[in-house]
C-alpha cells in the first residue's frame, strides 16, 4: 500500500469533518500506521490501516472507530513532519514491537536483533518504513518493502525489496520481480559506508514506484 | 522407536510446510519461510491431511506444498559451488512424516557444517520458497 505522505481522510461523515494533517510512517507486520495530529489541538492521533479497505481511527492508542479508507495526496509541512515523527518514535516503540519469535525453532540471536535495531533505525533515518517485519525460520530478520504499480487490491506483491541482517553480520539485500522471474541479491558488511550503500540501493529501487 | 528412514522420497509425494503467517504475502510464500540448514516438512505418505503441518501453538496457521518434482532447477552462483535442493526422510519419535529439504552441493551432497554465502542463501530460499504452494 502506497500512503507515503498521504493525507488520509475519512468517507464517515462524522470523521469527514476531521481535516487529518497526516503522514504515513511506521510500518510493522502488515499494519499500516498513519499517525497525525488534529487541527482544532487537540493530541496526536494515529490511524491504523488494516489491509486496504478499512482503517481504524486510535486516538490515544485506543479504537475509537472505523471507516473505509481514502487517500489524497498530501505534503505535510517539515515542523508537522518532524512532530509526527516524533510521535511516531514514542508510539512506534510500545505499539509497533518487533515480532514475536520466541516460538520459532530458531529464533534471532541477540546479536541479529542488535544488528535489526540498527538497521531499523537507520532505514527509519533515511524516511523507509517496511511494509513487514520478518523474522526467519533460520534465524534472520528482514525487512521487506513491497512495491506496487498500483494500488489495486491484487492477492500479492509482484515486486519487492528485502533487506535482512544476517547471523555472519552481514546485510543481504534482496531485489525480486515474480512477474519477470527475476532475482538479485547483493551483500553488504556492517561497515557504515557499506550499509548506506544497501540503503541507497534500497532506496533506487523502491522511490520511482512509490512517488505520487 | 521411530520408524526406518527410506533413502529416497517419491518425486511425486507432496511435503507440507507449516507457516508463520508472516512468512506468506497473499498467496506468495515469502524466503523467510525457508531454513537454509533443513526447512522442516511432513511427507504427505504419512500424514496426508495437511492441517497436521499446522502447529497453531508455534505459530503456524498456514501450510504450504512442494514436492521434490518441483524443487528449484540447479542454481549456479557467481564463484562458488552449484546447488540444488533435495528432500531427505528424517522420521523423529514425535513425528513419523517428518523430512527436511536442504540444499546440497552437485558432486558433494549435505555437509552440515558448509557454510553458504549470505547473498547465495537470499537466492536460494526465495528460490525454493516460490516452488511452495499455498493450501491452507
Amino acid at each position: 500500500m502506497n500512503l507515503h505522505s498521504n493525507i488520509a481522510v475519512s468517507s464517515k461523515p462524522a470523521l469527514q469533518a476531521v481535516r487529518f494533517e497526516t503522514t504515513a510512517i511506521g510500518v510493522a507486520t502488515g499494519t499500516v500506521f498513519i499517525l497525525g495530529t488534529h487541527p482544532l489541538g487537540t493530541e496526536p492521533f494515529a490511524i491504523v490501516a488494516a489491509g486496504n479497505t478499512t482503517i481504524q481511527l486510535h486516538s490515544n492508542c485506543k479504537c475509537v472507530d472505523e471507516s473505509p479508507l481514502k487517500i489524497v495526496p498530501y505534503r505535510p509541512s517539515a515542523a508537522a513532519s518532524a512532530s509526527i515523527l516524533g510521535f511516531l518514535d514514542n508510539v512506534a516503540e510500545k505499539e509497533l514491537p518487533m515480532p514475536d519469535w520466541s516460538h520459532l525453532e530458531s529464533p534471532p540471536s541477540q546479536a541479529v536483533r542488535a544488528f535489526a535495531t540498527t538497521i531499523k533505525h537507520l532505514l527509519a533515518a533515511k524516511n523507509l518504513y517496511p511494509d513487514r517485519i520478518v523474522p526467519s525460520a533460520d534465524g534472520e530478520i528482514s525487512y521487506y518493502f513491497f512495491v506496487e504499480e498500483d494500488d489495486s487490491q491484487c492477492s500479492h506483491h509482484r515486486r519487492f525489496a528485502s533487506i535482512t541482517c544476517a547471523e555472519d553480520d552481514t546485510l543481504v539485500l534482496l531485489v525480486a520481480d515474480r512477474s519477470q522471474d527475476f532475482s538479485e541479491a547483493t551483500e553488504f558488511s556492517m561497515q557504515p559506508e557499506s550499509m548506506d550503500a544497501a540503503l541507497d540501493t534500497l532506496t533506487k529501487f523502491i522511490e520511482p514506484c512509490r512517488a505520487l | 522407536m521411530s520408524r526406518p528412514v527410506e533413502p529416497n522420497i517419491p518425486a511425486d509425494e507432496d511435503l507440507y510446510r507449516g507457516l508463520l503467517p508472516e512468512w506468506i504475502d497473499g498467496d506468495v510464500v515469502l524466503p523467510e519461510a525457508i531454513d537454509i540448514r533443513g526447512t522442516s516438512v511432513n511427507r504427505h505418505k504419512y500424514k496426508s491431511d495437511p492441517r497436521d503441518a499446522m502447529n497453531v501453538a508455534r505459530g503456524r496457521t498456514r501450510v504450504a506444498s512442494v514436492c521434490a518434482r518441483d524443487f528449484p532447477q540447479p542454481l549456479i552462483v557467481e564463484s562458488g559451488p552449484t546447488y540444488q535442493f533435495q528432500a531427505f526422510d528424517l522420521p523423529d519419535e514425535t513425528n513419523d512424516a517428518h523430512a527436511e529439504i536442504r540444499p546440497i552441493r552437485l558432486g558433494i551432497g549435505w555437509n552440515p557444517n558448509h557454510t553458504i554465502a549470505s547473498r547465495n542463501k537470499a537466492l536460494l530460499k526465495k528460490a525454493l520458497a516460490d516452488k511452495m504452494r499455498p493450501l491452507l
